[in-house]
Order: C-alpha cells, then structure tokens, then sequence
C-alpha cells in the first residue's frame, strides 16, 4: 500500500512501512540526527530528528527516524518551532559535553554561539547514543557492552566493568562511535585468549566469520596486516558492517513457521540448544501448531533418563494425542513448569517460554548429529513448505490468524503423518 | 482436599453455602492489618484479641479478623466492630480485654478509643459518622475492612466473583468489552485513557497470543493507594484482570509489583493459589474453556518501570527503558504481542462494573470522569489517609471535610496532585473538582492519585527543586531532554534556592520546560516540568522573590534564612539548647538565650522545639 504526505509543503507517495526520516533524506532535505544508523534498530533517543506532524489539526511531535508513516500527514521538517526544540537539545548536549566536534558542529550549524547551559563535567565525551552497543548486539552478535546505571550517570561498558569474554575486540563499536569515546586498547585486545586453550585470540576476521581460523601474527596492529588492508580495501567498511554476522542470527519465518537459526534441529521436530554443560530442548515451530488446542503436556519428571527415540513430550488435545520422540539421551534435570500450567505455551513461544525440558550435565549423545546452520536452514524449509502444502494448494501461512485452529482440528492425522513418520526416511534415504 | 470448582452454578451453590454458614446477624471484628496499621502494632493488637477470645471462648459470639486498609491510616490501629460499625481508634493491644467484654459481651461503647471532633470536641461512636468516612464513596475500597485477604472465601461470601460468574455466563467477550466503554471507566495509573477503548483495540490485534498485564509499580512519593487495595483486596485485582483476559482472548497475566510492597506481594501470592485451586485461574476456568494463568513480576526499584514500554521491557527480562509508542502496546507490547496494561485500580473497578452494571457506574463522577478514585491524603494534612471519592467533588471538601484540614492552625498553601508528574494547585483552586480533564486544564493531572498537602511553611521553589530531584535520579537517561534536561533544571532550581538565581533563569526554566514536553520520549520526561510550570504559573513571585530579593517568603530555604531568639518571648526553659546539634544556643536557665548565627546550621530544631515561639526566622 501506498501513502499520501506532505511534507514541507510538498506532496509525495510512499511505501507502506517506511519511516518518516527516510522519506525526508530521499527528499535531500537534510535534518540532523546522532543516534540513527540505516542499519540499525531506530532507537529514538537523542530527539534530534523531531519534526512537526499535523493530523485532522492535531499537531505534535515525533522523532523521525522512527516514526512509521501515516496516510495524509503534513509534516515540518524546519519549523520555528521545531528549530527553537532543536537548538535547546543541542544545548543540552553541548552542556554535556562541550569538547566534542560533532556537538560543535551541530551547534554551529544551529547558530548557538554560547549554551545557556552550566557544563558540570566539560572532559565527558560520551553522548549516550547507543550506537556502540548497538552495533555490538545487532551487526556483530556479540553483546560484549551495555549501559549501566541511569540519568546523566548512565555509562557505556562490559557487565560490572570487567574484561567480558564475550568481546571479541572487533573493534565495531570504536569505527561507529560518532565523539571518538569509545578507543581500543591493543594491550587489552591482545589478551583476550582462546578459551581454555592458551592460544592467543584469532584475528577479528575470524571472530568475525569472514575467515576460517587465523591466529594473528602482527600482535593485532591492524594497520600492519596484509588481510585488514585487504578487506579495508574490499568493503570500504568497517568489515563487521559489511558482513553483519548478527543478521544471520535473526529468526526467519518458512511458510509461516518460525525458524531459529542459531539452533540445532532434528528430524523428530525438536530443537535443541546447548547452554553451558546442559542441553534444553523443545519443540520446533513446525510441531508447535500441533499444541495449539493442547489441554495437556506430559513431560518426563526431573531426574528420570530419557533415551533417544523414546517419549520426550505427550501432546493430548481433545480425543488426539501425539507422541513426540527425543531425539537425543541423557539425564532430565529440568522441566518447564509453565508449559505443563499452560500447554498451548509451546505452541505461543515455541523457541523461548514454551521449552520442554533439559538434559545433562553430560548429555551422552552428541549434539552436532543433529542439523545446524545451513544444513538446518535447507531441511526446516524443505519440510515447512511441504507441510504448508498439506492444507492449502497455495501454500498458505498456516499459522496466521485464528483460522489455525481449525486448520490443525481439520489436518491432524496429515500433519502428524508428515511430522513424525516419514521425515527419517525421506530425508536419510536421499 | 479438592476444592476445584468445575461448573459456574458450582461456584454460585458455594457462594450461597458460604453465606448461610455465615449467618448476617453474627457479629464480627475487623482490625486492620495493612501496612501502616502494622507499623503501628496492628499485628500485637491482633494477637492480644485472639488470646482473650480463646480464652473467654467467645467463638460463637463474635469472630476477628485481621484485614487490609481501612484507610484512616492517621489513626491506627483501627477496630470495627460489625454490625454496628462500632469503631475504635489507636487501639493498642492492653485494649484488647475491654473491648471483648466491655463491647462484645455487655454491649458498652468505650468513650477514650472513639473518634473525638477536634473542634466540637464530641465523641462518634459508628464508623459513618466519622467525617473522615461520611464524605467518602467507598465502592472500590469499601471491601477492604469486611475481608481477610488470606482467605478466598472471604471475598466470595461478599459477592466476590460474582462478576466473573456473569461474563463467562451470559456475556460474549464483544458484550463485555462495550459494557466497559459504556461505563466510561479511564484508567487508574495517571494517563486516564479509557479502559474500554484500549481493551477492544487488544482484541481486534492480530498475533499468536495475548498478554494482560497489571502495572502495580506504584513509585509516586506518598502514594500507597494501590499496595493497600493489593494488600486488602487481592481477588479483586485477579477478578478483574480475568474479566479483563476473557474480553480480550489473552491466556496469559503478569502483575508487575514493586518488591518493597513484601505484604502485597504475599497476600497475592495466596490469593493467587486460592484462586488456582478453586479453578478461577489455569486452564479451562469454572469448565468455560478459558485459560489463564497470572505470574508475579518482581520489580527492581526503578520508578520508570511504572511506564508502560519499561515494565514490558522489564518484564522481558531487559533494562526497564521506555521505548517510543508510535506502534501501541495493545497492538505490539510484551515479546511483541498485543498486551493489554491497567493499574491496580482499574482493574479492581472491573468487576463491580460487571456486577452492578455499566449505567450505574457511569451515573457516579462528572461528564468525563466516571465513578470513583482513591487518594492518599498526606503531607499537612490531619487526617492522613486512603480516601475514596466521587469524581467531581472539589479538592476544598478532601482537604478540609474528609482530610480535616491543616495542623497546628496554619495557613493552607497548595495540594499537589498526581505524583512528582504533577502540579501545585493554589488556594484559590481549592473548588476546583476533581475529574481528569479539569485537573489537566488546571496545569496538574488525576495521576496515580497522591494527594500532598502544604501549609505556609512550605517554599514552593523547594518543594519543585524536591520533585525535579526525584525525577532526575529516576530519569532512565535514555533520551536527551529527560536526562539532561532534568539535570539542568534541578541545577537552576537549586541555584535559586540558595540564592543564586540569576533574572535570566524563569525563561530559560519555562524553555526548558517546554522542549522536554515536545520532545521527551515517555511520561516520564513530558510531564516531570509539571511541578515547575504550575509553581511557577501560581506561585511566580515566590520565584521572584528568591532571586531578586534572595529572601525566601516561607523563610525554608536554608540558604536565605537566619535564625535568632526572640528576647521578650525567650522564657529560658532551655528546650532549643538540648535539640541543638552544634551548640549555638547557649544560655542560662530561666535566663534569656542566645544563638550565634556562626555556628548555627539551620537544621530547625530550636524552631521546632520552642513552645513560646521565641526562635525567629528571617
């Protein structure tokens, strides 16, 4: 669908689900923003980007860059208002941190000569935009950084500011940090070990995923190596950017069904997750519409031994019960008790709240038997789109909406058919 | 034993059971146990009454029970006796005899524990002649005092309920939602947006499932309204929010509760495994084929997480910060799914809409504000307390009928209503009626429903330099105006307050003020300059004064004040030198004193001590 707005007086259509900051930069009308990246998340939180937006004669104002639009909105982009609103920020911020370029900037691009404000703490240079840690969850998948404390207090680091595992120095969050706060420390970079081997850290490319496996031999001065100027040179980027290890992570959806891809998959339709030395297992979105009417899921009870193929979960709804197989063996050590008070839980949130149970600590089968990665993504859809096909010619979202219901009551024997009986020979026997 | 009920008329033979096994003439006495009672001895009180009872074997003659608030928390521990609605004050537990065998067993009132007029100095034997409770619309809050919260049967041998037994009846979830809208009920929690109009949005949302949630985060300063209902009154939250979750198709509750509420959180702990044990939470509820479980949440401490997005973030396991509400929480809130939020009070006001019907509930309150709402009546104020009022009846009649007006014969300055987001009314406002958009239009809002009442002694620059405080230590620091905007303020504010105030500083407050409302990203940061724009619109010269003078016309601001003995009033009783903490009153007995400004901290001590109000201020 299309949209009709006006903005600055002049008429445009746009698509659907755009944000309004990308329609006002299409324009080339330029208005000022510190928090926003096009590819990240919009975040909304240095208001910069406010504009005026007018319905039914109704105005307000909004951020945006996260601002979905709407049919018929006038929209100022450099009102006097919205200018007045602009400058008191940008003195707020410069009151924050006074010493900083891009602040300077934006201040002499407002005409402030002098902020009203009071600097408490002029050295600050962190201007709390969250693009740092940001970047570090959403492109890299790493969620080494956060914020801590709140109000002007609030602070960009490692949980409890300590050395975190989980930062892989890659250095994203200092190429993306707009005031230069965020450096890295090399000394620190070069310590951060292999886990449990001893070996010194791979280079970045490596945690990034873009090569298989390279220890480095340069102490990680970058600008030395042969490979970063060649990747500099390749993506004209800082290579996280360029490669978003973390978009891979994002849950797709095949035919309707929700698909993980950081899980392992098995032919019985159970997913499984390893955490630490314990493996939680629940079933996948396929299987999960099978619990959508559940008035009961019988689980094994904590401690008993679950052997691989025999019953890891009893879906009973109505006259119809389904037996799921495990696909692996090992000790229950925990069971989801909200899924047992509500079944239909595993059909709501199949991957999060609606877990079966855990094994472990030393599962005895071995968990790369199952699909991973791409193996997993080609099986997931091969079967999703055949099961989708089961009800409707046109391969319909079977999940959407409230016709799910009578769509399973209606293909209940064809699904468990599909499900749990032939999966292991049609896709072994190829 | 199961006590699962498996059939609506199941529950309705039980309710009719439990009444006649509790026949209406027997007596029975209620003492309140909520928290500012307990603080107070309730508890010793309680157990006094128990011995004495088991020891007189009074079992037939007269039940006790500990229950929730009664609300006139100024005088507790309370006692009523039903009933006749005897109702004793200040009890403590040495009182316990008398009133079992004076009271209970020969039928005579005790003169020293009834309420006394303080200006007709007459003693008020019934609890509704009290004028504290005479001017008062008990509709939610009235159950408190009949009911133990601990037990579920309880609350269903007061009709409790009753409101779920008609929905899941004869009542479509579309029916149940349009009785809503047309009882005009607005939310509880501060923003008043009707409750109606948000759940059949909820409904008509797509998505996998469906989330009721009850936002119990109360962090106002002085507010206790929704703790006391928690407390006193559980199954009417859990009454409402299944109502609630039947009308939206939601199969899954949270009540987010503030861990510093430790008695609300147990009492709806029980109160929710009651409930699940009789079959009015879990699956297939009463045999309807409804399904809902409710979970508590636990909150951190963080005033923001009473925002809607913050809890939900909060909820989810992330740091409670606010995110834009562009896309609205009924459409995509909790894990991305529609969810349905109401306060405390909303949601206990839903089953006596049910139960007594849309039209009776819209014909209480005014125009645009409909039935009831529950005030804590603190500050200067003599009688503190939960009120609960009809909408419509004017600050004038809460302050000084139902709160008994101020102490020690000072003046009346300002009532702040709704929290550190809202405003200071000045006197002159006092017939103002209470109802949302009023308040609004007046430069405060309804809120949560704190209600804070100043005297003559209270600096209205302090007391916004005290809100802007609060605020800038809960701001979240997401967006740049709440955080540094905040900042900024309490620094100006500040800066006056002692004196230093410069001319330039009201415009740049009243600027200030204005981009932090046009572009703060939550509740939070639009209406924290509230407490600022309405002292400075009533209360301007104050500011004036302080910066231009460098006086301080309450004489409260340390800053701009100095203290020093009154030689013809100063009887040298000595009283001022014990209190002072750094020895500048020095004097003989009998003897006129002296202070030595050098030495003096301002701590008011001496002022406070004096009784011959020989300790002046300038």
């Amino acid at each position: 669908m299309m949209f009709t707005l006006t903005i600055n007086n002049k008429q445009v259509k746009v698509r659907e689900n755009a944000t309004l900051l990308e329609i006002i930069r299409k324009m080339g009308i330029s208005i000022p923003t510190l928090c926003y990246h096009p590819d990240l998340v919009p975040h909304g939180s240095c208001r910069l980007c406010t504009v005026e937006v007018s319905k039914n004669g109704k105005t307000r104002m909004v951020t945006a860059c996260n601002f979905p639009v709407q049919e018929k909105i006038e929209v100022k982009t450099h009102s006097d208002r919205v200018i007045q609103l602009r400058r008191t920020l940008v003195e707020l911020l410069l009151a924050r941190c006074p010493e900083v370029p891009v602040i300077q900037n934006l201040a002499r691009d407002l005409r402030i000569e002098k902020g009203r404000f009071h600097a408490p703490h002029p050295e600050n240079d962190c201007i709390l935009c969250g693009l740092c840690i940001r970047t570090c969850n959403e492109i890299v998948g790493a969620h080494a950084i956060g914020f801590s404390r709140r109000g002007t207090l609030k602070k960009v680091g490692t949980p409890f500011e300590v050395d975190s595992d989980q930062c892989i120095a890659c250095g994203a969050c200092e190429f993306i940090c707009p005031t230069g706060a965020i450096k890295m420390e090399m000394d620190r970079a070069r310590k951060i070990k292999l886990s449990g081997t001893g070996m010194q850290r791979p280079c970045r490319y490596a945690l990034l995923g873009l090569v298989d496996f390279m220890v480095c031999s340069n102490g990680f001065e970058c600008w030395r190596c042969e490979v970063d100027q060649g990747m500099e040179d390749r993506f004209k980027t800082h290579p996280a950017f360029a490669i978003k290890p973390a978009k891979n992570l994002q849950p797709l959806s095949v035919a309707g069904f929700i698909f993980h891809p950081d899980l392992f998959y098995s032919d019985e339709h159970v997913w499984a997750k390893p955490m630490d030395q314990r493996i939680r297992l629940g079933i996948d979105g396929m299987a999960s519409v099978l619990a959508v009417e559940a008035d009961s899921l019988i689980l094994p009870s904590v401690g008993s031994s679950l052997r691989r193929k025999e019953t890891l979960a009893e879906v009973v709804s109505g006259h119809k019960r389904v037996i799921i197989p495990s696909p692996l063996s090992g000790t229950v050590s925990a069971v989801n008790r909200d899924v047992v008070e509500s079944p239909n839980l595993a059909w709501r949130d199949p991957y999060r709240r609606g877990w079966l149970v855990m094994i472990g600590p030393d599962p005895s089968e071995d968990i790369f038997r199952l699909y991973s990665g791409e193996n997993a993504k080609v099986w997931f859809a091969q079967q999703a789109n055949h099961l989708a096909g089961l009800c409707s010619k046109r391969k319909r979202n079977v999940c959407e909406g409230q016709s799910v219901r009578k769509t399973v009551r209606k293909h209940w024997d064809e699904f468990v058919e599909q499900l749990f009986h032939q999966g292991e020979e049609v896709l072994h026997g190829k | 034993m199961n006590h699962r009920v498996k059939t609506i008329s199941g529950l309705r033979r039980m309710r009719q059971s439990l009444q006649s096994s509790r026949d209406g003439g027997r007596r029975s006495l209620a003492v309140c146990a909520g928290t500012g009672c307990q603080a107070c001895g309730a508890r010793d009180v309680v157990e006094a009454l128990k011995k004495i009872h088991r020891d007189l074997d009074l079992e037939s003659k007269i039940e006790i029970r500990a229950t929730g608030c009664h609300g006139f928390c100024e005088r507790g521990p309370l006692v009523v006796i039903r009933p006749e609605m005897i109702c004793y004050m200040n009890v403590k537990p040495e009182d316990a005899s008398e009133i079992l065998t004076a009271t209970v067993l020969q039928g005579r009132v005790i003169d020293h524990l009834l309420y006394e007029d303080p200006s007709t100095k007459e003693k008020i034997v019934h609890e509704h002649d009290i004028p504290f409770y005479k001017f008062q619309r008990r509709v939610v809050f009235g159950s408190n005092g009949k009911i133990d919260p601990k037990e579920i049967d309880d609350y269903i041998a007061i009709g409790g309920y009753q409101g779920l037994e008609k929905v899941l009846s004869s009542i479509k979830p579309e029916g149940v939602i349009d009785i809503i809208k047309r009882s005009g009920l607005r939310g509880r929690g501060g923003g008043g947006f009707p409750a109606g109009l948000k759940w059949e949005t909820c409904r008509k949302a797509g998505g996998r499932e469906k989330f009721v949630i009850c936002n119990a985060d109360e962090g106002d300063p002085g507010a206790y309204m929704d703790r006391s209902l928690l407390e006193g009154n559980p199954h009417s939250v859990i009454e409402g929010m299944i109502i609630g979750a039947y009308a939206i198709g939601a199969e899954e509750g949270y009540v987010y509760v503030r861990n510093e509420y430790p008695l609300a959180v147990e009492n709806l702990r029980l109160a929710i495994e009651q409930a699940k044990e009789y079959g009015l939470l879990g699956q297939n509820i009463l045999g309807s084929g409804l399904n809902l479980n409710i979970r508590i949440n636990r909150g951190g401490g963080a005033f923001v997480c009473g925002e809607s997005t913050a809890l939900m973030a909060s909820l989810e396991g992330r740091v409670g910060e606010p995110r834009a509400k562009y896309i609205h929480t009924v459409e995509q809130g909790l894990w991305d799914q529609p969810t349905n939020l109401n306060n405390v009070e909303t949601w206990a006001n839903v089953p006596i809409i049910i139960h007594q019907g849309a039209e009776w509930f819209a014909s209480l309150g005014t125009e645009g504000s409909k039935g009831t709402k529950i005030f804590s009546l603190v500050g200067k104020i003599n009688n503190t307390g939960l009120v609960e009022v009809e909408m419509g009846i004017s600050l004038r009649k809460i302050i000084f009928e139902i709160g008994g007006g101020i102490p020690g014969g000072k003046r009346f300055k300002a009532v702040q209503t709704g929290g550190p987001s809202g405003g200071c009314l000045p006197e002159n406002l006092l017939d103002l009626p209470v109802d949302f958009d009023r308040l609004q239009e007046a430069g405060s809002m309804m809120g949560s429903g704190g209600m804070i009442v100043m005297d003559e002694d209270n600096c209205m620059v302090d007391m916004a330099r005290y809100f802007v405080r609060f605020l800038q230590e809960e701001s979240c620091g997401k967006c740049t105006p709440c955080r540094e905007g905040l900042d900024q303020m309490a620094e100006i504010l500040n800066r006056i307050c002692e004196g230093e105030g410069r001319s330039q500083d009201l415009g740049l407050l009243e600027d200030l003020s204005q981009t932090m409302i046009d572009t703060s990203l939550c509740g939070l940061g639009l209406t924290a300059p509230n407490p600022v724009l309405s002292t400075l619109r009533y209360f301007g010269e104050e500011y004036e004064t302080h910066i231009k003078e460098k006086k301080c016309p309450a004489r409260f601001c340390r800053e701009l004040i100095s203290f020093s003995i009154d030689p013809e009033k100063c009887t040298g009783c000595g009283a001022c030198v014990k209190v002072c903490p750094v020895e500048a009153i020095i004097g003989e007995k009998k003897k006129v004193h002296q202070l030595d400004e050098e030495k003096c901290v301002k701590c008011r001590g001496c002022y406070e001590a004096c009784k011959f109000d020989a300790v002046l201020i300038q």
